[in-house]
């Protein structure tokens, strides 16, 4: 391996990547981790955001590294993403060693069978090219790894052959009131406890959680998993990571990967060769880093003979509803999630429109109470003030939801051909569209809104219709049968380059009914599994 | 020339006296009955046995971390000697004791002599289970020949350099040191009192760490009436054991009775004490599994031995106050850390334990309401004469289990350069072991 | 758990008189630089004791085991001094001891809202001792921090601060 600096190049270090670097590390093979973003500790975002002043704006803790920007909105805004189409793919994501699950709520589904195979079952969408009984075992390895707590009392539709790694701490006083009094008038709705990757003990040298209620935007002591858990490992069992290195270009010779080029944070150019190449850089940056690489053996971008890199991009669309209940519930004690509906991820209506989850927030809403009094500029005394605040605070129902968007190749993102970034690369731009399947599914969970808050007495009821992206940037470099019209095989290797593999979201042919990191994870350490077996 | 002559005629008698009753006491080891006690085989005394087993945590050195109880194979670094693993003493025939003899059995304990003849190291509490009554001995005995699973995985052998692992200075170092008979009750002394000082002496063998070392690493006193019992012992593994006598400054006097017992029984008081590392393990393994009678026993001894002074000039559970930088840091920048390397850019140590602490521990060391996450501010860790087991706690962590409950602090070890970790050190004590009433 | 006492230890003094004339420098003007420091000086405590007890009178009854913190009055007041022009002129005008109407008023909330949020304009003073946590402590932790057993948060809420 003369001249290579390793020989498993990893672009990216999010949970993809570091899962995918550990176990190659641990099998004692030589792993190279390249990060466009810096390191952070956990201590300096927790403090960042005890010191911001906008504490609904969650990635203000996570400011971009100049050279490796992510998109930011808000206060910050940088304008990074450049949106085409009817709809904004405002989506987030965190450019630093560790990836975006430092920021997370730890949601952890499996895929339910029949999502594997919604052209077959129900005539919309991809089937994928592996089914559930394939994935199985590498989701029970993912929950290990990171450390799930489930309910093997419930039966939440993804068949187990063994229990959750930990069994769940119990439902915060909120979460179990809505459950019951849901379920009760509604069965079918099925609200359930909610697999989550959170230490109910200590697990993995990481303490148990202790309901800080701050797991968005970063868990203060680290009992939610994060990727760095797994940057960590790789680490300690002897992957080499480099940070601040933003890869720009993937070098071929003929079909096959020879080198990735990136620039440091001051600018220089660097070059690293390896023998297998694996990219982890996300759904919108590694379409992006793919189509900047043209190639002789493929004029369009490395890994795109069939034009797909980049199409098929898909999310989580979500609605809300917010309500204030009979009676005090107090959201805010304990994690911020804990249960979720599930009655509506899979049926023969999936035919006509989405199937979606459904979950209640248990975020403490005490500053947004606060503003809302004050705000009222009505003439309390400061115990009627307190009063209101408390009534508010206590009473507040928060539901959001995640539909189905269908893979459709003209929802994409492409490097933009005129707008670059600080460091000379081009932004994304992404052209997306939310359908009908969608919006008549988003028809059908505002019924159900407005029948949850019947069931809890609500008032004020208010929808928010808008969809709200949700951040599980899916489907860019889809896996599938044919080289004709996917980018990557069952394995992950691209149909093009045969020492290429992707790891990560966007390789996800459908983007499911529920979060999509365990089946990241699963993905991610059954491509480990194939590598360090071809190896 | 008369002078020598005069003086090795003087020795000579003494020295012969010595090398006769060395030479006798081998004898005597080697001899004796070398079958099992079959008839020690019953229910009652193997449950009497099990318990004792517990008081005296013959786990704690002969589980190793993860291992089959009593197959020991845990690793153990004695200063100045190298590493010792602990024996099976499960009663698997080839690898364990499935074959020794009451009489054996009782050898090991009370004089560290193995089943060849050989010497024990002391790290076996030998000198302290010597108090063990004959009975008591029968009972353990029983449990571990009869109530015990027999492994039969062998242990990995001592790592010591020779000419250090010669056995037979050890037999000098018993001669000179170890001193220790069967307890006798001291009838001046109330039962409960007997009861806990039989406990604390012997099976509990709290001096092991708790009692000042000599010279050669022998304790100083193996009851209240050696000068420094439990004043406090060596540094060991990276932990300190602190002085248990009542003296109310340098000892536990101002601990009341239920503090104390509740420390012994679940590892945590709060605004007093937690107990960390190997006391942690101690209580989860013994102390917290033993009846209510005898640790009240161990209390009421406790609280009786002669009080020992120290250094200290307040009591270590008493120092500290509330952290208040958090006023002055909120809402203002944090001085990030570009050059980990340069201290003068480190972040200062409020600032670390902000970001790192004090989600637990409270933004101002005082910890949570119901003390679950416990304060530092009168914290007997923190407030320590040493920084030992603070610095291991910040480290390491803390992890104890006691009723199946399981606590958990995680260590910083990876967290922290080399920089920071004293700046967040210095801050710990400068705040929460400062002397009281500043 | 107990805001810190009222009382300033000498050492603070440096502190407070550089946060005040930060605040107090929009009042002395030009015509102030002959014993500017002392003028200011003066003032700056005046106005830091005036916003204080103001402060007290307006957050009064304020939630169970909870004080001002006379450090956190001083960085909230140069904050608002930084943030509102005319806020100086307007606490000096204002009454010592307000009445249901100037209670009210829009300087009164303004202080109101600033120690209930935590937050000036674009300035956040404090956060785990903002009034809007402090009158939830019975039953929420402050966003971040740990409130007690894990677990715990299973239990219907005990309620100790009225209202819920």
């Amino acid at each position: 391996m003369a001249g290579m600096e390793a020989e498993f190049i990893i672009v990216g270090s999010g949970v993809a990547g570091a899962l995918v670097a550990n176990e190659l590390a641990s099998a004692g093979k030589s792993v190279l981790m390249l990060e466009a973003g810096p390191r952070v500790p956990r201590w300096q975002t927790v403090e960042r955001f005890r010191n911001q002043v906008d504490k609904t704006d969650f990635m203000a803790p996570y400011r971009s590294a100049p050279w490796a920007p992510h998109p930011e909105y808000g206060k910050f805004a940088n304008d990074y993403l450049v949106f085409k189409g009817s709809h904004k793919f405002n989506s987030q994501y965190i450019r630093a060693v560790g990836g975006t699950t430092w920021h997370w709520a730890a949601s952890c589904w499996r895929f339910l069978p029949n999502d594997f195979k919604i052209r077959s079952l129900y005539g919309v969408g991809r089937d994928w090219p592996i089914e559930y009984a394939d994935l199985a075992p590498w989701y029970q390895h993912a929950e290990q790894e990171l450390g799930v707590w489930g309910p093997d009392d419930e039966e939440l539709g993804s068949p187990r052959d063994r229990a959750y790694p930990m069994s769940p701490l119990p439902l915060s006083y909120n979460d179990a009131q809505v459950k019951q009094r849901m379920n009760a008038h509604n069965p079918d709705w099925r609200v359930v406890t909610e697999p989550v990757a959170r230490n109910s003990r200590p697990y993995d040298d990481r303490p148990t959680c202790c309901g800080n209620n701050n797991c968005m935007p970063i868990c203060p002591i680290g009992a939610m998993y994060n990727g760095i858990v797994h940057v960590d490992k790789a680490e300690a069992n002897g992957a080499r990571l480099i940070e601040n290195a933003v890869v720009n270009r993937i070098v071929s010779e003929g079909d096959r990967i020879v080198a990735v080029e990136y620039r440091d944070s001051l600018g220089e150019a660097h070059r690293i060769e390896g023998k297998t190449f694996i990219l982890a850089a996300n759904g919108i940056e590694t379409p992006k880093l793919m189509l900047m690489s043209p190639g002789r053996h493929h004029p369009a971008g490395v890994g795109n003979r069939s034009d797909m890199v980049g199409r098929n991009l898909m999310d989580h669309p979500g609605t809300g509803v917010g309500f204030y209940a009979d009676k005090p519930l107090w959201p805010g004690r304990g994690p911020q999630e804990m249960t979720s509906l599930i009655g509506f991820r899979d049926g023969p209506f999936r035919a006509e429109y989405a199937g979606k989850k459904l979950h209640l927030s248990n975020m403490s809403v005490v500053e947004r109470a606060t503003r809302e009094v004050l705000g009222q500029n009505l003439e309390h005394d400061i115990l009627t003030l307190n009063e209101r605040i408390r009534d508010r605070a206590a009473r507040y129902v928060e539901f959001n939801s995640f539909h189905e968007l269908l893979p459709q190749p003209q929802n994409r993102i492409r490097p933009s051909a005129t707008e670059k970034d600080a460091s000379g690369i081009p932004r994304p731009e992404i052209t997306y569209s939310i359908d009908d399947y969608v919006k008549k599914s988003a028809v059908h969970t505002r019924e159900n809104y407005a029948e949850i808050a019947r069931v809890m007495g609500g008032s004020e009821v208010t929808f928010s219709d808008e969809f709200a992206p949700n951040n599980h940037i899916t489907g860019t470099t889809i896996m599938g049968e044919s080289a004709e019209d996917s980018v990557v095989d069952k394995d992950c290797r691209t149909f093009d380059h045969p020492n290429l593999f992707i790891a990560g979201s966007s390789v996800m042919p459908t983007v499911g009914t529920a979060n999509v990191t365990l089946t990241i994870a699963a993905l991610a350490l059954r491509l480990a599994d194939r590598l360090i077996k071809e190896a | 020339m008369r002078l020598l002559r005069l003086s090795v005629m003087l020795s000579a008698p003494l020295l012969l006296w010595w090398v006769v009753s060395v030479l006798a006491q081998e004898v005597w080891d080697t001899a004796g009955a070398t079958e099992v006690n079959t008839e020690l085989n019953l229910p009652e005394l193997i449950d009497k046995g099990r318990y004792l087993a517990i008081a005296g945590d013959c786990e704690a050195c002969h589980t190793a971390p993860g291992g089959k109880l009593f197959a020991g194979g845990r690793a153990m670094e004695i200063p100045r000697l190298g590493t010792l693993y602990s024996s099976n003493i499960t009663p698997d025939i080839n690898v364990g004791i499935g074959g020794w003899s009451l009489r054996e059995f009782d050898r090991a304990l009370r004089r560290g002599i193995g089943k060849m003849g050989r010497n024990l190291y002391p790290a076996m509490p030998y000198e302290a289970y010597a108090k063990i009554t004959d009975e008591d001995m029968r009972a353990l005995y029983a449990y571990f020949l009869f109530g015990v699973q027999p492994v039969h995985d062998a242990v990995p052998a001592n790592r010591i350099p020779k000419p250090l692992s010669a056995r037979w200075p050890l037999k000098v170092w018993n001669w000179l040191f170890v001193d220790s008979e069967v307890y006798q009750p001291r009838p001046d002394q109330s039962d409960e009192w007997n009861r806990g000082a039989y406990l604390v002496q012997g099976l509990a063998h709290c001096g092991e760490c708790h009692t000042p070392r000599g010279i050669a690493f022998q304790e100083k006193a193996y009851d209240e009436t050696g000068r420094g019992f439990l004043s406090g012992g060596p540094v060991l593994d990276g932990w300190e054991a602190y002085n248990i006598t009542p003296d109310p400054v340098s000892g536990i006097g101002k601990w009341s009775r239920e503090q104390l017992t509740q420390y012994l029984e679940t590892g945590h008081v709060n605004r007093l004490a937690q107990a960390g590392g190997p006391m942690a393990e101690a209580i989860e393994n013994s102390l917290s599994k033993m009846r209510g009678s005898d640790i009240a026993a161990m209390v009421t001894y406790l609280r009786d031995i002669p009080p020992v002074a120290g250094e200290a000039r307040a009591p270590r559970h008493q120092r500290g106050q509330p952290a208040s930088e958090v006023i002055i840091k909120r809402g203002n920048p944090i001085a990030v850390d570009t050059h980990p390397a340069d201290a003068t850019k480190t972040s200062d140590g409020a600032r670390l334990y902000l970001g790192m602490c004090a989600s637990c521990h409270g933004v101002d060391g005082t910890g949570t309401p119901d003390g679950y996450y416990p304060s530092l501010v009168n914290n007997s860790t923190v407030g320590a004469e040493s920084d030992h087991n603070l610095r291991q706690a910040v480290l390491y962590g803390v992890r104890r289990t006691v009723d199946g409950h399981k606590k958990m602090m995680p260590g910083f070890a990876n967290q922290l350069s080399e920089q920071q970790y004293e700046k967040l050190v210095n801050y710990l004590r400068r705040t929460f072991a400062a002397p009281p009433g500043k | 758990m107990c805001s810190e006492g009222s009382v300033i230890s000498i050492g603070r003094r440096r502190f407070i008189h550089s946060q005040l004339l930060l605040g107090s420098c929009l009042f002395a003007g030009p015509a102030a630089l002959v014993n500017a420091q002392q003028a200011a000086n003066i003032d700056a405590e005046g106005r830091l004791s005036k916003f204080f007890n103001l402060s007290r009178k307006l957050l009064s009854p304020l939630p169970l085991n909870t004080r001002l913190d006379k450090r956190v009055a001083v960085r909230m007041l140069a904050a608002l001094n930084a943030e509102y022009p005319h806020f100086p002129q307007q606490l000096d005008v204002f009454p010592d001891d307000p009445g249901g109407r100037d209670r009210h008023s829009e300087l009164a909330r303004l202080i109101v809202a600033s120690w209930y949020t935590g937050v000036v304009g674009q300035q956040l003073v404090t956060f785990e001792r903002a009034i809007m946590y402090r009158l939830v402590s019975d039953v929420l932790p402050v966003p971040s921090y740990c409130i007690g057993r894990p677990g715990d948060w299973a239990s219907p809420p005990q309620i100790r601060f009225g209202g819920g």
